[in-house]
Formats: C-alpha cells, sequence, structure tokens
C-alpha cells in the first residue's frame, strides 16, 4: 500500500474526538474574534426584501410563526428583520402559531423588534393569537372568516375587544396584504401556499431551515414570492434593510461551521481516493 | 343499527358528504357553500385541538402502565425517565391550567428549561452533521462523485466568505438550485399531487377504506 496507503488511510479515518474538538475551537474562535465576513445578497432574500417593501402603512400583514426553540437562533433574527422594516413602513402585524411553543416565544420576538418604539399599540396595529391547532383546514378558516374561528388572543383577550381583529373580519383574505411563514418544516408552507397564494392569489414569504430550501423550489417565485435561506438569509435580510441584528453577527459562526464540514468532506475525500488508488 | 352501519357505513357516507363540500367551497363561491365549508374546517380545528389532549391522556396511561412493568423487572433507570415525564407533563398541565398559560411562571419555566435544553439539542446536530459528511458522502462511484462536487459547490455557494471573492460560486449554486433540484422536486411534487387527487377520489368513493381501522370483513 505504500506511503499513499498510509496517509490516505489516516486521512479516511480521522479520529472523532479530532474532528469534534476542531468543530469546538473553531466555532469559540469565531465567537471571540469575529471576522466580519461580507455578506453577498442573493435574489431569493432582494424578493422578500422586495414583498415587504411595497407594502404601504396600514396594511395588514398575517404571520404564522411555526418554529419553536431549536431552531430559534437563525429563525428569529430573520423575523426580527422583517418585523422591523414591516413597523417602519407603518405595517399592522397579526402573528399565529402553528407550533405549540412558538407562543411562548413571541414575548421575546416583540422585547427585541420593540414595536412600541414606532408608537404600535396592542390590538390596534398588531396582535398574537397564539397557538391554532388543525393544520391546512384551520388556514382555510382563518382566510375565510379569521373571527368565526379565533374567539380570543393568546392572552385571552376577546377578539371582539381587539379593533384591529374587527378590521380583519370576513371574507379575510381581502384584507390581508401578505402572508409570511417562519417554519423549520415545509409541509406548513406547502399548506399555505394552497390556502393563500393559490386559492386568493396572495403574496406569501417564508424563511425555513436552510436544508429545506430545496422543497420549496418548484413554488419559487410564482406560488412563493421569496425565500429567506435559514441563518445565511437573515444575515442577508439585516444587511439589505439597513436593520443590523444578530444574523450578521451569526454569520461568521454560520460560515466557519460550514467550513469545517466542507474540510472534513474533502480530507476524506482524498484519504478515501489514496487509499484506493493504493489498492488498485 | 347492524354493527356494520355503526363501524362502516355512516363514517363512510359522512366522509363522501364533507369531502364533496370541501372540495365544492374551493371551486364555487357562494355564501351557504363557503360558510357550511368555514363551519366544516372550524370543527376539524376543535376536533385537532381535542385531540391534543387526548394524546397527553393516552402518554399517562402508557407511562403509568410501563412504570409498573419496570419497576416489577427492577428497570429503575426506565422508571425514572417515566416518572420524569409524567411528572413534567403533570407540572406543566397544572401551572398552565390554574395560573395561566401566559403567566410569568408558565413562561419562566419554559425560558428556563425548554429553551435552552431543545437549542443545545438542536445546536449538538452540527457534530452529527460533520461526523455523518465526513463519513458518508465519499467518491466510491460516478454518482457518489457527482454528490461530492456538488455537496462542495453548494456549501461553498452558501458561504458569504467564498461567494463574495469568486461570485461564479453563487451562478452555478442558482443554476443548481433553479435547474437541476426545482425540475426533481417539480416532478416529485407532481407525482404526489396526482397520488393525492386519486387517493381522495378513491376515499370519496369509499374504496380506500384503511382510516376506519381493521374491519371484520
Amino acid at each position: 500500500m505504500g506511503e499513499n496507503g498510509g496517509i490516505g488511510k489516516t486521512l479516511a479515518n480521522l479520529p472523532t474526538w479530532l474532528y469534534f474538538g476542531l468543530i469546538i475551537i473553531a466555532m469559540a474562535y469565531i465567537t471571540l474574534y469575529p471576522l466580519g465576513f461580507p455578506i453577498p445578497i442573493s435574489d431569493q432574500t432582494r424578493y422578500v426584501y422586495a414583498a415587504v417593501d411595497v407594502l404601504e402603512t396600514g396594511d395588514i400583514f398575517f404571520v404564522n410563526m411555526g418554529y419553536e426553540s431549536g431552531t430559534i437562533a437563525f429563525m428569529e433574527p430573520g423575523m426580527v428583520a422583517v418585523f422591523r422594516h414591516a413597523i417602519s413602513k407603518g405595517v399592522k402585524l397579526v402573528i399565529m402559531s402553528t407550533a405549540v411553543e412558538s407562543p411562548m416565544l413571541v414575548g421575546r420576538l416583540m422585547d427585541k423588534v420593540k414595536p412600541e418604539a414606532s408608537g404600535y399599540v396592542y390590538g390596534e396595529d398588531w396582535v398574537h393569537l397564539g397557538f391554532i391547532a388543525g393544520g391546512e383546514p384551520s388556514y382555510a378558516s382563518l382566510m375565510g372568516d379569521i373571527n368565526g374561528l379565533v374567539t380570543e388572543d393568546y392572552q385571552q383577550t376577546p377578539t371582539s375587544d381587539l379593533p384591529l381583529m374587527a378590521e380583519l373580519g370576513a371574507p379575510t383574505h381581502e384584507k390581508i396584504a401578505l402572508v409570511g411563514i417562519w417554519t423549520a418544516g415545509g409541509d406548513v408552507i406547502e399548506g399555505w401556499i394552497r390556502q393563500a397564494a393559490v386559492q386568493y392569489d396572495l403574496p406569501l414569504i417564508t424563511e425555513v431551515n436552510e436544508m429545506m430550501v430545496p422543497t420549496l423550489l418548484p413554488y419559487y417565485p410564482i406560488n412563493l414570492d421569496g425565500i429567506l435561506n435559514g441563518g445565511i438569509g437573515a444575515a442577508e435580510y439585516e444587511n439589505l434593510s439597513g436593520f443590523a441584528g444578530e444574523a450578521i453577527k451569526l454569520s461568521d459562526m454560520m460560515t466557519m461551521g460550514g467550513l469545517v464540514v466542507l474540510i472534513f468532506l474533502i480530507l476524506g475525500n482524498i484519504g478515501f481516493l489514496m487509499t484506493k488508488g493504493g489498492k488498485k | 343499527m347492524s354493527q356494520r352501519t355503526i363501524r362502516r357505513q355512516i363514517p363512510l357516507a359522512l366522509t363522501f358528504i364533507v369531502g364533496i363540500i370541501i372540495t365544492a367551497n374551493w371551486f364555487i363561491d357562494l355564501t351557504p357553500l363557503n360558510d357550511l365549508g368555514n363551519t366544516i374546517t372550524n370543527f376539524n380545528t376543535v376536533m385537532v385541538a381535542f385531540m391534543m389532549g387526548f394524546a397527553g391522556v393516552n402518554i399517562l396511561m402508557i407511562h403509568t402502565r410501563r412504570i409498573q412493568k419496570n419497576m416489577s423487572q427492577g428497570n429503575m433507570i426506565d422508571v425514572f425517565y417515566s416518572v420524569l415525564l409524567l411528572g413534567s407533563l403533570i407540572i406543566w398541565i397544572a401551572v398552565g391550567i390554574f395560573m395561566g398559560r401566559s403567566s410569568d411562571t408558565y413562561q419562566w419555566m419554559y425560558t428556563n428549561f425548554n429553551l435552552p435544553l431543545s437549542s443545545t439539542a438542536y445546536a449538538a446536530t452540527l457534530f452529527y452533521l460533520a461526523s455523518a459528511t465526513y463519513r458518508v458522502i465519499r467518491a466510491r462511484s460516478t454518482e457518489t462523485t457527482i454528490l461530492v462536487v456538488v455537496s462542495i459547490v453548494v456549501i461553498m455557494g452558501n458561504m458569504p466568505m467564498f461567494v463574495t471573492y469568486i461570485p461564479a460560486l453563487m451562478t452555478v449554486k442558482n443554476w443548481l438550485a433553479d435547474v437541476v433540484v426545482t425540475a426533481a422536486y417539480r416532478a416529485i411534487t407532481i407525482g404526489v399531487g396526482l397520488g393525492g387527487i386519486l387517493m381522495g377520489v378513491r376515499t370519496l368513493l369509499a374504496m380506500e377504506t384503511g382510516f376506519l381501522g381493521a374491519t371484520e370483513d
């Protein structure tokens, strides 16, 4: 097998502790000493930005918050950036959740968005409806007559006491200017594509986990106006909108994480090919 | 009324009626029909919410039996896990019911237990991802060689550092996404859609009865 076989075998069979250790060191280093890599902006992110940017004061942005605590690191910064952009334009926000945990994340989200700083009043300019069970049939109900399905908000205030809910009325879809979905999974978005984009021709934007983006590409950009590609997409949106936040700070870490995976992918294959060559 | 009528014919008739109303509601813009469709979908939401509560009762029953069984067999570790699960379930339900789901205590419990645990578990996937990429994606054949090359391009295309200095990476990554991936996924999506239509028609016509569960005939 010779020398190539020896080096190849070593590269192809690196011990687990080595690459786990290197990942920890790389992530710790980049956290302590961020390098500030530049962030180019993709078309998918530009389309999300454009969909929010065309909204006018008083328009209603209907948001399905469908992520849970596991994916909060990259979903929340994207949501904060889009909300800040929407609020800067005077857009009203209606937030509901399709994940059981999501309502408990709205508080920390809005603490970062700070709608009150822009004069937003709860019930008039934004509402939080909490978790709504039922999957796709519930999206159909929400687009038909939201007040027929939802009778109280997350704080258990009757929706009849919330002026924004009265404004929505029935048919609800006629009052909505944009639908946004933040979720780690693709099935929720497909439901919304059918019930909002296809049925009522409503513009739809989303942020999903990076690995889910390929599953949504068949719908983009016809039924799905724009896609934020996980944490990278969030960083791009922050960069584009000028509302710098956590995603830009995290982008170095995401780059370093990708770099480590890439190095091991290349090393593993070099080792494999050298060993294979030695055998021949 | 015979058992067959109760177990098969009534559910099948209900499925047909509800299916026809919901399908017609999609295509026909008629206020009474739309209202009826909305009522049915609202009923679905209530049913799903009820089933989530039922799932909680189911967990309670399963783990109570499991604790009894494992105690008799001396598997104290498994007993501990089940007690932990049931204890957490009961505490969460009690706090939610008596103090309110939007109370500070409920939020505090979520922020200080659930949030860090879930985030840590998800963050740990980076290690498994790196490990799996290193061990599995190897150029063993022509197909896997293509996979390796595409993986390298996509990973680099997702990293701002590389895209900034090699703009062509973004072009190649976009071409892969817009042409190759979209074409493949559209084919799959259309296939799944056609399968869904077929399954829907078969269910409406009572040719697909798996959802009724096991039957004698």
